[in-house]
C-alpha cells in the first residue's frame, strides 16, 4: 500500500467518522431537537444591538426585537452606534429605545461598554442585520438552566436571492442542524452574533468580550466553557440573517472567521486534551486542531492529485489530437472498481442520509432547485473553506490582521 | 444538560466494521482478480506449450502444414495481448496489494518465447503478417508516459485494422528481464516508447496510424 492510499483512506475514515458520528446524536435525539419549556417566569432581559454602518438594515432589526412576545416591561433594548459614518444613528433614535452613541472601538468594546449599563439577569447580543422571530427570546431563555453561560439559536438566511447567498444559506441549514447535535454532547463551540444570549453573571463574570479577537463569539464561548459553564442551542429559536451577496465580501467575512477562529485555538492551545476543561479540552479544541490539520493535509494532497490528472490530460489530449487517435482513447475508457469504490459509495450514501435527516428535520422541501444548490454547496463551495484558511493562515503568520 | 458521551466510541466502532468491511472487501476483490489472472497465466501456460508442440510437429513431421502453425501463433498472440491489457488493468485498479510484478514478468517472458517462435514460423512459412514489437517502460512518468499512452492507442487502432495480420508484442523495458535487455542493446533501443517491425525497421518516439501503416505496407511489399 503506497503512502498516497494510505492517505486517501484516512480521509475516508475521517469523513465517515463525522457523518456517522453526528447521524447516531440525530437518530438518539431527533424527538428533542425541537423541544422547548414552557417558562413559568420571565428573567429581565437586555437586548444589545451593536451597530456599524447598518443604516439599511437596523430599522428593521429594532423592529423585529420589538415584535417579540417576550414580555415588554421585562425587555430593555439598547442599540449602541459604533462610531457609524451613515445614518444608522438617526434611523435608531426613531424609535423608543436606548441607544449609546461612541466612537468606533470594535464590536466587542462596543458591547462591553453596553453592558456596564445594563443590570438584567440575561444579555441578548443580535447583529444589526439580524431579525429574530417572535418566540426566539422565549424560547431560548427556557433553556437555560443553572450551569448554562450562554445559548445560542438556529441562524438562517433571509430571502437568499442568488446561487452564492442559497449556498450559504444551505449551509447555515446544516450548521444550525449540526450545532444543536453538538449539544447533545456539550460541545457547542461558538454562540454567534446574529442571536445568542448570555446569563449577565456569567458574562460579566469572565471579564465580557475579548477585544483584540477577531471572533469575539468563539472567544466567549471557550471562556465561558473553560470557566465550567455550559454553552446550548435552541433550534425552536429562529433568527434570520443578511449573508454577504457578493464573493470577495464573501471571502473576507470567512477570513475574518478564520483569522479569529485561529486566535482563539492558540489562546486557548493549552486546554487541548486536557481533561481539567471538560469538553472543550477534550473535544472542542482537539476537533479545531484536527480540522486545521485536515483541512491544509487535504488540501495539499487534493491539489496535488487533481493537478497531477488534469495535467496529464490536458497533455495527453493534446497528445492525442495531435496523432488523432483521440476515438479510441474514448472507446478505452471504463471504470475498474477498487477498493476506493466501495469507500466512496459508502460516504455518499452516508451523505444521503446525513442530508436528507438534516432536511427532514429542518423542514426544507426538497426539490430540484434544492439538488442543484445542494451539489453546488458540497461540490465547490465546501472546497473553498481549506483556501481561505491557508489564505488566513498566511495573515495570521505575517501579522496582517485585516480582513 | 446530559452529555451523551457514548456517541464516540459507537461512532468509531461503527465507522471501524464499515472500514473493515471495506477494506476485507478491497482485499477479496484485488485477490479474486489476482488469482484470476494467474489462473488465466497458468491456462495460458499449457495452451503455449501445446502450440509449441503442435509447432514442432508440424515443423518436423509434417513441413507443409504451416498454415495450421501459423493459425496456432496467431489465436496465440491475440490471447497473449488481451491477457497483458487486463493485467495492466487490474494492476492500476489495485491499492491494497500493489504491484503485480513477478505475473508481469512472466507475462514478457512468455510474449519473449512467443516473438521468437512468430519470427521463426515465418521463415519457415514465408508468410506475410507484421511482427510488431512494442517497446515501453513498466513505469514511466512525465512526457515518457503520455508518450507511451499514445503510442499504446495509436497501436490499438492499428491491431483493430490489421486483425490477425498483426502480432503486436509489447514488452516492458524496466523489468530487469535478461533476455528484454539483450534484445534491447541488440537493436539499439534506447528509449521508449519504441518500435521494432519485423525486426529490421525501429522507430523512436510517437507513430500515428497512418505513419505506421505506410511503413508496414512498403515494408510487406503491400
Amino acid at each position: 500500500m503506497d503512502l498516497l492510499t494510505i492517505i486517501y483512506l484516512g480521509f475516508i475514515f475521517a469523513s465517515l467518522y463525522l457523518s456517522v458520528f453526528f447521524l447516531i446524536i440525530y437518530y438518539k435525539n431527533k424527538e428533542k431537537l425541537f423541544e422547548v419549556e414552557e417558562l413559568k417566569e420571565f428573567p429581565s432581559l437586555s437586548v444589545l444591538i451593536p451597530a456599524f454602518n447598518e443604516e439599511d438594515t437596523i430599522q428593521d432589526t429594532i423592529k423585529a426585537v420589538l415584535n417579540s412576545d417576550y414580555p415588554k416591561d421585562k425587555l430593555d433594548i439598547l442599540v449602541i452606534n459604533d462610531g457609524s459614518t451613515d445614518k444608522t444613528l438617526e434611523r435608531a433614535r426613531e424609535f423608543d429605545v436606548r441607544v449609546l452613541d461612541k466612537k468606533n472601538s470594535g464590536k466587542a468594546d462596543s458591547l462591553n461598554q453596553a453592558l456596564e449599563m445594563v443590570d438584567s439577569e440575561f444579555v441578548a447580543v443580535v447583529d444589526a442585520d439580524s431579525y429574530p422571530v417572535e418566540n426566539a427570546f422565549k424560547n431560548i431563555i427556557s433553556h437555560f438552566n443553572e450551569k448554562t453561560g450562554g445559548v445560542t439559536s438556529c441562524i438562517l438566511v433571509k430571502n437568499p436571492k442568488n446561487l452564492l447567498e442559497k449556498m450559504q444559506s444551505a449551509e447555515y441549514t446544516f450548521i444550525s442542524w449540526a450545532r444543536k447535535l453538538l449539544e447533545f454532547i456539550g460541545c457547542v463551540y461558538v454562540t454567534p452574533g446574529a442571536l445568542s444570549i448570555y446569563r449577565s453573571k456569567a458574562l460579566k463574570g469572565v471579564g465580557g468580550f475579548d477585544t483584540k479577537n477577531m471572533t469575539e463569539d468563539i472567544e466567549i464561548t471557550w471562556r465561558l466553557l473553560r470557566n465550567k459553564y455550559e454553552i446550548g442551542m435552541c433550534l425552536a429559536a429562529k433568527v434570520f440573517t443578511v449573508p454577504p451577496k457578493k464573493f470577495m465580501q464573501y471571502w473576507r467575512q470567512r477570513l475574518r472567521w478564520h483569522l479569529g477562529g485561529l486566535q482563539t485555538f492558540l489562546k486557548y492551545k493549552n486546554t487541548l486534551f486536557n481533561n481539567k476543561f471538560g469538553s472543550l479540552g477534550l473535544f472542542i479544541s482537539p476537533f479545531f486542531g484536527i480540522s486545521l490539520i485536515l483541512s491544509l493535509t487535504g488540501l495539499s494532497f487534493f491539489s496535488y492529485i487533481i493537478l497531477r490528472r488534469l495535467i496529464h490530460s490536458v497533455l495527453l489530449t493534446k497528445s492525442l489530437i495531435s496523432t488523432s487517435s483521440f476515438g479510441w482513447y474514448i472507446n478505452s475508457l471504463g471504470i475498474t472498481p477498487s477498493v476506493f469504490t466501495f469507500f466512496w459509495l459508502s460516504l455518499f450514501a452516508v451523505t444521503l442520509v446525513y442530508v436528507y435527516s438534516c432536511y427532514k428535520s429542518m423542514k426544507v422541501r426538497f426539490n430540484f432547485n434544492n439538488s442543484f444548490i445542494l451539489l453546488s454547496y458540497l461540490l465547490v463551495y465546501v472546497a473553498l473553506n481549506p483556501f481561505i484558511l491557508v489564505h488566513a493562515m498566511w495573515r495570521y503568520t505575517t501579522g496582517n490582521m485585516q480582513w | 444538560m446530559v452529555k451523551q458521551l457514548d456517541v464516540f466510541w459507537k461512532a468509531a466502532i461503527f465507522t471501524l466494521i464499515v472500514f473493515l468491511l471495506g477494506v476485507s472487501l478491497g482485499y477479496f476483490m484485488e485477490g479474486n482478480r489476482i488469482k484470476n489472472i494467474r489462473d488465466e497465466y497458468k491456462q495460458v501456460e499449457v495452451e503455449w506449450a501445446d502450440a509449441k508442440l503442435l509447432n514442432s510437429y508440424y515443423q518436423t513431421l509434417n513441413p507443409f502444414l504451416c498454415d495450421a502453425s501459423v493459425k496456432e501463433n496467431l489465436e496465440f498472440a491475440d490471447r497473449v495481448y488481451g491477457e497483458g491489457l487486463k493485467l495492466e488493468k487490474y494492476e492500476k485498479s489495485n491499492r491494497l496489494n500493489g504491484r503485480l510484478l513477478v505475473d508481469k514478468q512472466k507475462y514478457a517472458l512468455l510474449k519473449v518465447e512467443f516473438w521468437l517462435n512468430s519470427i521463426l514460423i515465418k521463415n519457415k512459412c514465408n508468410v506475410k503478417y507484421v511482427n510488431l514489437i512494442y517497446f515501453y517502460k513498466d513505469k514511466a512518468s512525465g512526457k515518457e508516459k503520455i508518450e507511451q499512452e499514445t503510442q499504446s492507442l495509436i497501436l490499438k487502432g492499428l491491431k483493430d485494422k490489421y486483425g490477425s495480420d498483426l502480432m503486436l508484442i509489447p514488452l516492458p523495458l524496466d523489468l530487469n528481464i535478461s533476455m528484454i535487455n539483450i534484445l534491447k542493446n541488440a537493436y539499439g533501443i534506447s528509449k521508449s516508447p519504441s518500435l521494432l517491425i519485423n525486426e529490421k525497421v525501429k522507430l523512436e518516439g510517437v507513430y500515428t496510424l497512418e505513419k505506421l501503416d505506410r511503413i508496414i505496407r512498403i515494408e510487406n511489399g503491400l
